[in-house]
């Protein structure tokens, strides 16, 4: 099977002959060929030639699982969706990029969102948090797009397959995030019906902007963050009224359009997982971080939602290449031969990783992968 | 005026934020004792508390209740004149070059709802800062928070930092985070959490303070 031929076959919940592998790399492989962070965030050049240098030690690595096109330095500091400090910039060179979260936004611009629309909003947000004109937005716009778009065609020279065609976030950690987690949380007990207008009105936009991206791409699969608004946090009436009702506007809409979302679901959604069954089978992938019980997760989801996971970041910093590896072995025993299961760090590889454990993650599909 | 104060106490506990201003306000007006309205509150809140065990509430509305009860004290500002006085019992900051402070904040929040005493850090906290402040304050609890991994070196750093010190055996640590029972041994702390209502029982569990309990009324903003 060809990369993109596994990939589909797991996410449409069939055994492929060999589990996809994507694990979510992005500043470790430029440590990895010797890049300061910064050099890595703010060269796109240097990012893709740490990518083929991985690539050509782990061939194996077949789903390229990247939202370096959201996070590449320039693109960050004009169309972030947070106030981002950057390596090199803000950061020593080496250090991870890090986001400032405060009350960028007020209940007042839940009426602008209103008003004048999504889009006339987010533009007014990056002109107030990140200090940039209309030109500059549009730039980045661009850039960000270019930049997709090299990505997919590096990755296909490869031979590998591109997991996502976009990215969005899911309204409701779109507006925690801006609202910062306090003020959202007040807003869902103090004005509940101004919130479900402004959610409804805000992921209508983002499903727009999604299907656009994903249709110019020509990658019919959009990555969706979704974290923190989980049943380990909030009620469960809270988190149907203001979380899955958007899940089920995106999916669905996403659905229609012949385009498949998959879930990045930092935090722990481990009483959660039962929603994920109202949506069709085989159309819905979800990435756990590790803070989700995953083993559960598959037992809820077996012949439903395929997942990607979950070799979390401790494991990879402070763990040893046996307990990787063991790790590993498990997700593959346990979930390999039921398909729907692509092998995958918990989020991001840390740029800390010891070197033997991302060896360990690798060398483990390539001896326990085959089906 | 005991009707007012009834009214006070069930605000809290029904999260009713502007009712708790209002009537806060209004039992000022009356003459009612600051201290009482204080007392009040923290009774509210020992019921949001027991909601909470009992399973009816979620983490969320303990965040809601240390809100409201965050905003009480911008109106009574006696009390956190007397809260001043007494002695921290827990240190808290985000580690040197780390600067996520969300957990960190809720636990704060948490932690002087419930009246316990807390010194507040800051994020981007060099390891000699946190030393300086279990010597100079003899906190029971160091809570040291951090979410990206390259926090694992700094936390263990500051551990090294106590031994060294001798200050280890008088202060146990707690970490936050993104961290599990690997980095805690790794770092040679006491406890780790990942969960702020885990680590609000951690902190009442080392303090010896009933989960319930609303006894340390005043002591919680320093």
């Amino acid at each position: 099977m060809t990369p993109e031929e596994r990939l589909q076959t797991a996410i449409s919940l069939g055994k492929p002959d060999r589990v996809p592998c994507a694990p979510m790399i992005e500043s470790y492989a430029g440590r990895r060929a010797g890049l300061s962070n910064y050099e890595f965030m703010y060269n796109y050049e240097k990012a893709e030639l740490a990518f083929d240098q991985l690539h050509q030690e782990y061939p194996c690595w077949d789903v390229m699982r990247s939202v370096y096109f959201v996070f590449h330095g320039p693109i960050q500091k004009t169309i972030g969706f947070m106030k981002p400090l950057m390596p090199g910039v803000d950061l020593p060179p080496d250090s991870e990029y890090q986001m400032l979260e405060y009350e960028a936004i007020t209940r007042d611009d839940y009426g602008f969102i209103l008003e004048a629309g999504y889009h006339a909003f987010l533009n007014e947000f990056y002109r107030r948090v990140h200090k940039v004109d209309d030109e500059e937005i549009a730039k980045a716009r661009r850039l960000q797009l270019d930049i997709l778009n090299s990505q997919i065609n590096r990755v296909r020279q490869r031979g590998q397959a591109f997991l996502y065609g976009g990215f969005t976030v899911l309204a409701a950690p779109l507006l925690c995030m801006m609202r910062s987690l306090e003020q959202f949380i007040r807003d869902m007990y103090q004005v509940p019906t101004l919130l479900d207008r402004v959610l409804e009105v805000v992921t209508e936009a983002l499903v727009a902007d999604g299907i656009a991206c994903a249709r110019k791409t020509g990658i019919p699969r959009l990555f969706i963050g979704n974290a923190r608004l989980t049943c380990q946090l909030i009620s469960v009436p809270l988190f149907e009224r203001f979380v899955w009702s958007s899940m089920k506007q995106t999916v669905f809409g996403l659905l229609e359009a012949g385009i498949t979302p998959i879930f990045h679901l930092d935090s722990d959604w481990t009483k959660n997982l039962e929603y994920f069954l109202e949506f069709p089978p085989g159309k819905v992938v979800i990435e756990l971080d590790s803070t989700t019980d995953i083993f559960r997760a598959h037992r809820i989801l077996r012949g439903h939602t395929c997942i990607i996971g979950d070799v979390g970041a401790p494991l990879f910093t402070l763990g040893k290449p046996e307990q990787v590896r063991e790790y590993c072995r498990k997700l593959l025993h346990e979930f390999g031969n039921d398909g729907g299961f692509i092998l995958g760090s918990g989020c991001h590889v840390p740029l800390e990783a010891k070197h033997e454990n991302v060896d360990a993650f690798f060398r483990s599909l390539e001896e326990g992968g085959w089906l | 005026m005991v009707n007012t104060r009834r009214m006070l106490v069930t605000a809290v506990e029904t999260l009713d934020e502007e009712k708790v201003v209002r009537l806060v306000k209004m039992g000022l007006n009356k003459g009612i004792s600051p201290l009482d309205l204080i007392e009040d509150v923290h009774q509210g809140m020992k019921r949001v508390g027991m909601l909470y065990e009992r399973e009816d509430y979620y983490i969320a509305d303990l965040i809601m209740a240390s809100l409201i009860f965050q905003r009480v004290l911008t109106l009574i500002p006696i009390a956190k004149k007397s809260a001043a006085e007494q002695k921290p019992q827990v240190i808290i900051g985000t580690v040197k070059h780390d600067i996520h402070d969300i957990g960190k904040n809720i636990i704060i929040g948490l932690l002087r709802s419930r009246g316990i005493g807390v010194i507040d850090l800051g994020v981007d906290v060099p390891p000699a800062v946190f030393v300086d402040t279990v010597k100079e304050t003899g906190a029971k609890i160091l809570g040291l928070s951090g979410l990206l991994t390259s926090s694992y070196e700094v936390m263990r750093e500051i551990v090294d930092a106590l031994n060294k010190n001798n200050l280890r055996s008088k202060v146990q640590v707690i970490i936050g985070g993104l961290v599990n029972e690997d980095v805690k041994e790794y770092v040679g702390a006491d406890y780790w959490v990942d969960d702020c209502s885990y680590g609000l029982e951690v902190c009442q569990h080392i303090l010896n303070i009933d989960v319930n309990s609303s006894s340390n009324t005043m002591a919680g903003v320093v």
